[in-house]
């Protein structure tokens, strides 16, 4: 069977995408070059499970991970512009949110900031989603 | 009407629901384990600071081994680290008092943020077991 993760890839990064007003992504493995002063976001696709849903041969699996979008704003700014960006992130994502591309459906079972840090020029909030399909 | 009347066995009572808080504190040190196992595995190796830096402890405040990388030779076997902080952190687990109905497990490397938003070991962990 064919790798379900471009089709899951493709429908989180779209949402992200189609967030209004957020600014410019980088996206995995793909150049990018911050521009001091400007914020960018930064998404990875983390799976962190795929097992049989059911016993049997031929089972249907579950996939599971985490969509990780790290938002960065100039430092020294205070926290806020990060704030407002991770929570339009987390309000796009939000938990029983189900985010279709195609014929698939990746369901969200929780959108939440983590712990931010300084990361050179920028201040960086985390935001983790949780994700998981059975397919 | 007889009357009737249900005689219980103290002692006999009080082991077995010992054995039964012994059963079910055994399976959560088993779980927890495999938490440990899973940070573990999800750590990357180079002086060791950080992944020996891995502590479980039922107590919050500043505990926790906290391993500076500075000054340590790089390049260092992975798994041989790992088997080392497996070993700490089994012996934080068993050591533990879990009555407390409380646990953390940290890393205080002084690079532990750095590696973490690099590799999400804590991050994966945390979505795998929540």
């Amino acid at each position: 069977m064919a790798s379900i993760y471009p089709e899951i890839r493709a429908a989180l990064e779209l949402k992200l995408s189609q967030i209004s007003g957020i600014p410019s992504i980088a996206w995995e493995n793909v150049n990018f070059s911050p521009t001091t002063g400007q914020p960018y976001v930064k998404a990875r696709l983390v799976p962190t499970v795929r097992e049989p849903a059911v016993r049997g041969t031929n089972p249907q699996q579950y996939y599971q991970g985490i969509f990780r979008v790290d938002c960065y704003v100039p430092d020294d700014g205070g926290p806020s512009a990060a704030d407002e960006l991770a929570d339009k992130i987390i309000e796009a994502f939000d938990a029983t949110t189900d985010v279709a591309n195609g014929d698939i459906i990746v369901s969200i079972r929780y959108a939440e900031r983590d712990l931010g840090n300084l990361d050179g020029p920028f201040y960086m909030v985390p935001v983790n989603i949780g994700w998981y399909i059975y397919a | 009407m007889a009357d009737w009347s249900v005689r219980v066995n103290k002692s006999s009572v009080s082991a077995k629901i010992k054995a039964l808080e012994a059963n079910a504190e055994e399976a959560v040190k088993d779980e927890l384990e495999r938490v440990a196992w899973a940070l573990v595995s999800g750590s990357p190796v180079d002086t060791g600071a950080y992944i020996l830096s891995h502590t479980f402890s039922e107590t919050g405040g500043k505990a926790g081994r906290r391993i500076s990388s500075e000054g340590k030779p790089r390049k260092q076997d992975w798994g041989t680290k790992a088997g080392e902080a497996m070993q700490n952190l089994r012996d934080d687990i068993q050591s533990a008092d879990l009555s407390k109905g409380y646990g953390i497990f940290r890393n205080r490397a002084p690079h532990a943020v750095d590696v973490e938003n690099k590799y999400l070991v804590y991050t994966k962990s945390k979505d795998r077991f929540r």
